[in-house]
């Protein structure tokens, strides 16, 4: 048998209470475009990450060129040539772009003080265009640059390391155009026929039947398949089989009652530069969806309607009384809440127990002489927020970081729960959250909008379509389609959150 | 799940090592010198800790919120010659008191429009408003002490008067670490400045008012720091600019060994952090050793319970047992 | 043309401007302000603080805090002038002091890259240590004066013109050597990459633990020097030197990160602000105010200074929005 680029077996990685990596194996030919496919907290992330150095694996062995390494620091796997390229990848702002090309690696000499020669940086850096021609100008400082310059600016700082051999790209495609994602595909294509094994990570499907020659599927820590591209009976529906080990369809709840009175009501809302006029309703017995990838403004909007930025327009009414919501804890207080799209750094206080975490938004529910904390009505508040939710925890003094991705994201929709609100939105709901726990969400989201005003927010188009009764689509910041939800088909919806364009 | 037990255990070995470090510095010092456990030395040793106690419990709310303040000694100078300066005046004690504090919740309140408002850096926005605080406490003498009616006021009684035969300056910290203690750990307000501490986003997000929470931090540190540098002041019966200066090291001390404790700040640890300090001083001023000794005590004893708390002796264990693994050639997979 | 008076009215320079405002303000003010004692008195003073500060300017920039600097300061100027008092020779005396105050640095180094030690806790401990010590071997808080007037000391403390210039060339070579490391080596690409985005530097395989142990060793050591150059100036040890020359050595590094940069330390920028405190110091007596009127405009600059890197950042942020658009 050939000998391969890299060889991964039995990595295993284990996280407070979660055990990401759980004795994965993973192959790499030379010379392929070899996609790693899974459900957010499959383990091919973490996978990536001890592959990389930034975590180092509990056990495991990694062969490359058949020659066993360890890989201690990301220094290690820059040495060894392994390079990676995330999402958003991180880069010194005032810094020009050719300084980040070779950052770290600005001198081969080991004296004292290593002169930079600037010049021949450039010189350099001039010269990769060569091998990756973008038009981009490498002497603005990177902070100044779009995020899809960045992204070339970090492929170009992997190509300048002389010795890589394997590439990682983390899901390069999410934040680029069309256009953009056809050039890179070329460039790939090109680093490809130059010896280089590429890693690709992605999470749309049809890329990988263009770009990739064999693929990989991650399911609960472990490597579940491994197969060509161009292999029988392999398309998009058994790949999604493979990622979520079982059906589709069962994963949603019915749809909801023909629509009640409306709770929540917004007309012309509207932040300069971000999105334009919106107005939506939210009904009981209803729920909203309302779909848009990044960038498309729903992740403003969210915001601007729960009051973390200020609005430059519009009128808000809940219960049909207008309200004013400067801030989150205005609009707590009127009622609204919002399970917000990025749970680590918005949604929950990690460090602090599951109780904590519940009644912060309303104290005062638990409160004697209206600011002392009587512990055992937290502690019961908690716990039947616990068992409402089923919440799994050992204990309500439980360290929310210690829980799993689902556990943590229900923490936070019961810190909402517990507010007692009137209207609920919910930003990507099941971000890092595993398949079995995402039902669990869907069918309380759905329990939820019986009577309350509910509002599902995201980019993930499967999500909206399959929750909600009511339509919405936005591109560039402005409502793009506004249905009910039994007149479109997934593919149009999906087809005008790309594009902007609603057809038939 | 059992991971959770594992870190209350590990806290606790943490927090046993510090006591017994307690225990076992007491006997040493009683061995050493048996005048050690007297009534009066250990009077003495409640003198010495409770001003570092005060002015660390006021840092303790601003660490918990995740700033650190460099001003609030420069605004503690400040506050208290405002305090003589109000005696010297024929001000009674009291207004002349609460006047001192005010000034000082004035500082804190423009540091914590600076900080939680305009998000300007912690450091250096305390300091530079430190240093208007010092420059202004020269206003009232231009640097020459105040002793005007400090004789004849009662201001003095601050620090002599006692209570049951305890110094009123114990019996105040005791009763500001109640407060403090109930504040902080049993109220709805002390959720909202660890909730902002551990993540100041979903703090907002969760509809705490962060900035009013920050400037409220600022506030108590401001004028919990100008209370002690005012008992201080009535101990030595004059208003003394540069007073005010030493308040830095001890209680960032007691906070921070109060955190190798409990891994945040909380008030117990600053009290078991100030006690530790004050009893290897008391010890080591009982032994004759001068009063510049007190420093060094600081730094080191900060520095063992940084070291003691950052090395996780499980971690070690567990690594040595993989070693041991490593080397008797048992294959590792 | 009109382009290069824009350029030199850009905020970077703004500093300048004022210093020179200042000066000139001084000397039509107050005759005595131009006399040459005092401007030679200006001229040590500011050179003693830029010494002291000029390693603080890099972990400052770096990303991390250092507020020992006084007490090393001051422990290297009580072991210089109880080494020359034991009659240890003066040419070996400062190296001792030197070498101490290094050890300081390199131990606050350590607990902060090993122990992942907020580098604030960390160099608070290590300051009190060393105020410690150097109380200690003082025997008290006095400073501890220089009886025997040694070759160098006495005409130092003379005022020698000739060893006076000399100084403040090795003063100003020793920042030309700075300047060229910050701006033209690896080293200074790195310091200014861990000061804005530590991941992203790590990520890159800067090699972090190694910039922080020397920066701190570094630091020390230059605060040492200052605190040997103080002995040798004033004739005396001083073993709490907190106070006025933490707020000026602080103020210089931050009203200098105003300075070229915007809003980055940088050690041509310390130069100017140590230079711009020591004439505001020196020209606020001439003109008949109070020194501690002359705390209260430092600490006034600083939050000035900082608003306004602010602003400037936010702009930036927003530019970058627009930008992005």
């Amino acid at each position: 048998m050939e000998e391969l680029s890299l060889e991964m077996t039995g990595i295993v990685k284990e996280f407070p209470g979660v055990r990401a990596l759980d004795g994965a194996e993973f192959k790499l030919e030379h010379g392929e475009v070899h996609a790693l496919l899974g459900i957010n907290g499959a383990g091919k992330s973490t996978l990536i990450k001890v592959l990389s150095g930034v975590y180092r694996a509990d056990a495991g062995q990694i062969t490359l060129n058949g020659r066993q390494i360890e890989i201690s620091s990301p220094q290690a796997a820059i040495d060894a040539g392994i390079a990676t390229v995330y999402q958003d990848p991180q880069m010194i702002p005032s810094f020009t772009g050719y300084e980040n090309i070779f950052l770290g690696a600005e001198s081969e000499s080991t004296g004292l003080f290593p002169r930079i020669r600037r010049k021949k940086l450039l010189a350099r850096a001039r010269g990769l265009l060569e091998k990756f021609p973008v038009d981009i100008d490498l002497t603005r400082p990177v902070g100044e640059l779009q995020a899809v310059e960045k992204e070339s600016i970090a492929i170009l700082r992997a190509l300048s390391r002389e010795n890589m051999s394997v590439l990682v790209l983390d899901e390069p495609t999410s934040i680029l155009t069309r256009k953009e994602i056809g050039i890179l595909f070329e460039q790939i294509r090109m680093l490809k026929e130059s010896g280089i094994s590429i890693i690709y990570i992605t999470h749309r499907l049809d890329e990988v039947f263009q770009i990739a020659d064999r693929l990989t599927v991650f399911r609960d820590g472990r490597n579940v398949a491994t197969c060509n591209t161009s292999a029988e009976g392999i398309d998009h529906a058994r790949i999604a089989e493979l990622m979520l080990g079982r059906e589709l369809s069962h994963v949603y709840p019915p749809k909801g009652q023909p629509p009640d009175d409306d709770v929540l009501s917004v007309k012309d809302l509207a932040l300069a530069g971000r999105f334009s006029e919106t107005s939506f309703t939210a009904k009981r017995g209803w729920i909203l969806g309302v779909f848009g990838l990044v960038g498309s403004g729903i992740d403003d909007l969210c915001k601007t309607l729960f009051g973390v930025l200020h609005r430059t327009a519009g009128v808000t009414e809940i219960n049909g009384r207008k309200v004013a919501l400067a801030s989150p804890a205005d609009a707590i207080a009127n009622g609204l809440f919002l399970v917000p799209g990025d749970r680590r750094a918005e949604g929950q206080i990690s460090d602090e127990s599951v109780a904590f975490n519940v009644i912060l938004s309303n104290m005062a529910r638990v409160a004697g002489l209206g600011f002392l904390i009587r512990r055992r009505e937290e502690r019961l508040a908690a716990w039947s927020m616990v068992e409402e939710l089923d919440i799994k925890t050992p204990d309500v003094a439980a360290a929310v970081s210690l829980l799993s991705g689902g556990n943590q994201q229900k923490v936070v929709i019961g810190k909402g729960l517990y507010t007692d609100g009137e209207v609920y939105v919910f930003q990507e709901p099941t971000v890092g959250v595993d398949v079995g726990a995402k039902a669990g969400i869907y069918e309380m989201i759905r329990r939820l909008s019986a009577d309350k005003g509910v509002i599902v927010v995201g980019s993930d188009c499967e999500e909206i379509y399959g929750l909600c009764d009511h339509a919405m689509v936005m591109y560039q910041g402005r409502v793009v389609m506004d249905k009910p939800a039994s007149e479109v088909r997934l593919e149009q919806m999906l087809l005008c959150g790309l594009t902007g364009k609603a057809r038939e | 799940m059992v991971q959770r037990r594992k870190d209350i255990s590990s806290e606790l070995i943490t927090l046993g090592v510090f006591c017994a470090l307690q225990i076992g510095i007491m006997r040493v010092f009683t061995v050493l010198e048996p005048r050690f456990m007297s009534v009066d030395n250990l009077l003495g040793l409640l003198n010495l800790v409770a001003p570092m106690a005060l002015v660390g419990l006021g840092l303790t709310f601003v660490a918990v919120t995740g700033y650190a303040d460099m001003s609030f000694h420069f605004v503690s100078c400040f506050g208290g010659m405002t305090m003589s300066h109000m005696i010297a005046q024929g001000l009674s004690p009291l207004p002349a008191i609460l006047i001192g504090g005010g000034a000082g919740a004035a500082f804190g309140v423009i540091n914590g429009v600076m900080i939680g408002k305009f998000k300007l850096p912690d450091m250096v926005a305390t300091l530079g408003l430190g240093a208007i605080a010092f420059g202004m406490a020269y206003l009232y003498s231009g640097g020459t002490q105040i002793t005007d009616h400090f004789n004849d006021s009662g201001i003095k009684l601050l620090y002599t008067a006692r209570v049951a035969s305890i110094p009123l300056p114990v019996v105040l910290t005791a009763i500001a670490y109640a407060v403090g203690f109930i504040v902080l750990n049993r109220s709805t307000l002390g959720r909202r400045f660890y909730a902002i501490g551990s993540n100041a986003t979903a703090a907002r997000f969760s509809g705490v008012r962060v900035e009013r929470y920050v400037i409220a931090a600022f506030v108590i540190c401001a004028v919990v720091a100008c209370l002690t540098n005012i008992i201080k002041m009535s101990a030595l019966a004059k208003g003394e600019i540069e007073a005010g200066l030493m308040w830095l090291m001890p209680a960032y001390s007691a906070v921070f060994v109060g955190v190798s404790v409990f891994k945040k700040p909380t008030v117990m640890g600053t009290f078991l952090g100030a006690l530790l300090i004050g009893t290897v001083q008391k010890g080591f001023l009982l032994l004759g050793k001068s009063t510049y000794v007190m420093e060094l005590v600081m730094g080191v004893l900060l520095i063992v319970s940084i070291v003691v708390s950052r090395i996780d002796f499980k971690e070690i264990i567990r690594r040595r047992r993989f070693r041991a693994e490593l080397a008797a050639g048992g294959g590792v997979s | 043309m009109k382009r290069l008076v824009t350029s030199l009215f850009r905020p970077q320079y703004m500093l300048v401007w004022v210093f020179l405002a200042m000066v000139v303000f001084f000397c039509i003010e107050a005759p005595s302000f131009r006399s040459a004692s005092n401007l030679v008195r200006a001229v040590k003073s500011s050179s003693v603080i830029a010494v002291m500060v000029l390693g603080l300017t890099w972990i400052v920039a770096s990303g991390e805090i250092d507020v020992s600097f006084p007490s090393v300061a001051g422990l290297a100027s009580v072991v210089t002038a109880l080494a020359i008092e034991n009659g240890v020779p003066w040419t070996v005396a400062p190296f001792i002091a030197i070498a101490a105050g290094t050890v300081f640095g390199l131990l606050s180094g350590f607990l902060i890259a090993t122990f992942r030690c907020p580098s604030l806790i960390a160099t608070i401990a290590i300051g009190s240590i060393a105020t410690g010590i150097a109380c200690i071997i003082a025997g008290g808080y006095a400073p501890v004066r220089l009886t025997s007037t040694v070759g160098i000391v006495k005409t130092l403390g003379s005022g020698g013109i000739g060893v006076q210039l000399l100084w403040t060339v090795i003063v100003l070579g020793s920042y030309i050597a700075f300047k060229y490391i910050q701006d033209h080596t690896t080293t200074g690409q790195h310091l200014y990459a861990l000061g804005e985005n530590r991941q992203a530097s790590l990520e890159a395989g800067i090699r972090e633990k190694k910039i922080i142990m020397s920066f701190f060793g570094l630091s020390a050591m230059l605060a040492s020097c200052g605190g040997v150059v103080w002995v040798l100036f004033y004739a005396q040890g001083v073993p709490r030197m907190e106070g006025t020359v933490f707020i000026d050595g602080m103020t210089a590094v931050f009203l200098g990160a105003l300075v070229i940069k915007a809003g980055k330390p940088n050690v041509i920028g310390t130069f100017i602000g140590a230079i711009f405190l020591a004439f505001l110091t020196n020209g606020l007596t001439p003109i008949g105010l109070e020194d501690y009127i002359g705390s209260m405009i430092k600490g006034a600059l600083m939050i000035f200074g900082v608003v306004i890197i602010a602003i400037s950042r936010y702009r930036l942020a927003k530019r970058a929005v627009a930008a992005a658009r």
